[in-house]
């Protein structure tokens, strides 16, 4: 029999998190420890559990991983990169701590990633990717700085859009396969900058509908495993063109529900598997965007919770 | 590395987690001794042979240091190395590390800096053909594959390559969105010619596994790609028509079939063909509704545009 979502379980794993320092994988994930605190974080939130971490605190740390040039590196002492710089600000927004930081210097740091094709990379280092075009818009938008002259908007969308596959999918750059974590970033970028009239809805609903398994879950693409953060990936966009109900609703909460640790708490990629931090916020936040009972509702587009978005004024 | 003697001459930056560290991390002694010499160097702007020693140091312990790999590039470039033998070494930590953003972001930028030279890119793509033999569905790969022969205008072995792998496994969706690449961005472009031997292909592997996403959606894809005089698509039609009546339902080849009776209504000005394909496209929402029941919903969406 399924089991029903182990609410407590999971706030306790995430509370624990930070007593696992010694063990091998949580050294070697230092340099993305600020996206985990972003993980940990909005799942206690969407689980309705705010008061299970120590808000003062996250904010001293996410603090103590800003760099001069206003940007964030993963760790204390670790480089600037946009990929926690976006998680930083996530944070702070969710913790209505957004005074502590300059928007200003923030943006003109974003700003200073966008490449003349309209592309970002996420650091210095020039690697392009659309998940840093994503992080960009939805770090700007948090920040209201989403106009010039910070980014060229246009341009931004241009490349997004040159990413778009005969499949109606989007890959990391033109011509690369369809994937459905970067078309979470392209279809997110795009309802963030209010330019949903560029995607192909009932070609791309299609395809990600058909990620859907015999056995609920969702794979992120053709022939492939599913997994639970697939759950996030391909719902969220499904929910952003307004065609959840494409899937199959009951189906999926299952294949969820069961791949939940019900006794040492989080949620792993599949039944069966050991549970860790990512896995437990897009597991959470799947159910939450399927309507499960008792979930604080999330915002597909910034997979952060509504409250939070609607405080910020943005639409 | 014996960093203690190495780096005599350097006084180690230990890890600053200020006076209340929330969460300080213990790491094994190696790799925070390594880290307190490297923050030194990378302060003193230090670009040398014992910094590259110790990049490869720090990232044996730890690959995904984004910052390591930088100062690795930057004393490559500094010291005039022989880039050649770096790709070595990127294929050695690559093999052992398939999934790793900076080290396939390393070969980029190292094949950079040689420039046009046919020997390297030729073995560039027998390595992305070792790392197709462990994941033939490897994002990383393909992506640095597409880049490779984009940036140096060498396709000579990409339709060899994808034929391979799709002989392999016709199912790997990610052959099948390299092929429709390869004839996408080559300068040569897409015939008519070229487009008719593709449908012959795609339909002889839709004919071996008649629910295979992959050579539908390609299908789909470059029957875009057809000049509207040529008369491709409508050939194009009636093969699959033949193709499900001879086998039993096949979802995506009624779906495929379903979106290009669809385009054709809207271009038809006859009113009596637009009736015979709106009849017929009615006639696949149904069987589409009876056989893919997961996706009830969506096709009686489809069947609600037709009316």
């Amino acid at each position: 029999m399924t089991p029903k979502l182990a609410v407590a379980k999971h706030v306790t794993y995430v509370q624990e998190l930070d007593n696992k320092k010694d063990s091998f994988e949580y050294w070697a994930g230092e340099h993305l420890r600020l996206n985990g605190v972003y993980w940990g974080l909005t799942s206690v939130h969407l689980l309705k559990h705010p008061e299970a971490l120590d808000s003062a605190q996250i904010i001293e740390y996410v603090m103590s991983c800003q760099h001069t040039n206003g940007a964030f590196g993963g760790h204390i002492g670790h480089d600037p990169h946009l990929l926690y710089t976006l998680s930083a600000v996530q944070i702070l927004a969710t913790l209505d701590a957004l005074d502590r930081i300059d928007a200003d210097q923030i943006a003109t740091y974003v700003k200073s990633l966008q490449q003349p094709d309209g592309s970002f990379s996420g650091d210095e280092y020039n690697e392009i990717d659309t998940r840093f075009s994503y992080c960009a818009v939805n770090c700007l938008s948090l920040l209201n700085r989403l106009r010039q002259p910070y980014i060229d908007v246009d341009r931004a969308v241009e490349f997004i859009h040159s990413c778009k596959n005969f499949d109606g999918g989007y890959g990391s750059v033109p011509g690369a396969e369809s994937h459905s974590g970067q078309i979470f970033c392209c279809v997110g970028a795009l309802a963030i900058l209010g330019r949903l009239e560029l995607i192909e809805t009932d070609r791309l609903g299609w395809w990600l509908a058909e990620r859907q398994l015999k056995n609920g879950g969702l794979n992120g693409r053709p022939e492939k495993l599913e997994d639970v953060c697939y759950s996030w990936w391909v719902l969220s966009c499904l929910s952003i063109m307004d065609r959840i109900h494409w899937i199959n609703r009951d189906s999926l909460v299952d294949f969820i529900l069961n791949a939940q640790d019900t006794e040492g708490g989080g949620i792993a990629d599949r039944p069966g598997d050991v549970s860790d931090v990512f896995h437990t916020l897009f597991g959470v936040a799947g159910l939450s965007l399927l309507g499960y009972p008792d979930l604080e509702p999330v915002d597909p587009r910034y997979c952060m919770p509504c409250s939070v978005i609607k405080r910020l004024g943005i639409q | 590395m014996d960093f203690e003697t190495v780096f005599s001459d350097v006084l180690p930056i230990p890890l600053d987690e200020g006076p209340n560290p929330i969460s300080p991390i213990a790491y094994p002694a190696e790799y925070s001794q390594a880290m307190d010499y490297f923050r030194a160097c990378a302060r003193a702007n230090e670009k040398s042979q014992r910094v590259l020693d110790l990049t490869a140091a720090i990232i044996e312990l730890n690959p995904a240091h984004y910052t390591v790999w930088k100062v690795r590039q930057e004393c490559l470039i500094a010291l005039n190395a022989d880039m050649r033998q770096e790709l070595e070494y990127a294929t050695e930590v690559g093999l052992e590390h398939h999934k790793n953003y900076q080290v396939w972001h390393h070969r980029e930028v190292v094949v950079t800096q040689i420039g046009y030279d046919e020997a390297v890119i030729k073995k560039e793509l027998g390595y992305i053909h070792a790392q197709f033999k462990i994941d033939s569905k490897n994002y990383h790969a393909w992506s640095y594959r597409q880049w490779l022969v984009k940036y140096f205008n060498y396709w000579s072995e990409e339709l060899k390559e994808v034929d391979g792998l799709i002989e392999l496994d016709c199912r790997n969706n990610s052959a099948w969105n390299h092929r429709y690449y390869y004839f996408t961005n080559r300068p040569e472009g897409f015939s008519d010619d070229d487009l008719k031997s593709e449908i012959t292909f795609s339909l002889a592997h839709v004919r071996k596994t008649p629910n295979n996403e992959s050579p539908w959606n390609y299908l789909r894809g470059i029957s875009k790609k057809a000049s509207p005089a040529s008369g491709i698509v409508d050939s194009l039609v009636n093969d699959v028509k033949n193709l499900i009546q001879e086998n039993e339902f096949i979802v995506h080849g009624a779906s495929f079939l379903l979106d290009i009776v669809e385009s054709r209504i809207a271009q038809e000005a006859d009113e009596s063909k637009k009736s015979v394909d709106s009849q017929y496209a009615k006639k696949l929402c149904n069987d589409l509704m009876k056989y893919d029941i997961i996706r009830l919903k969506f096709w009686t969406y489809r069947l609600s545009l037709l009316s």
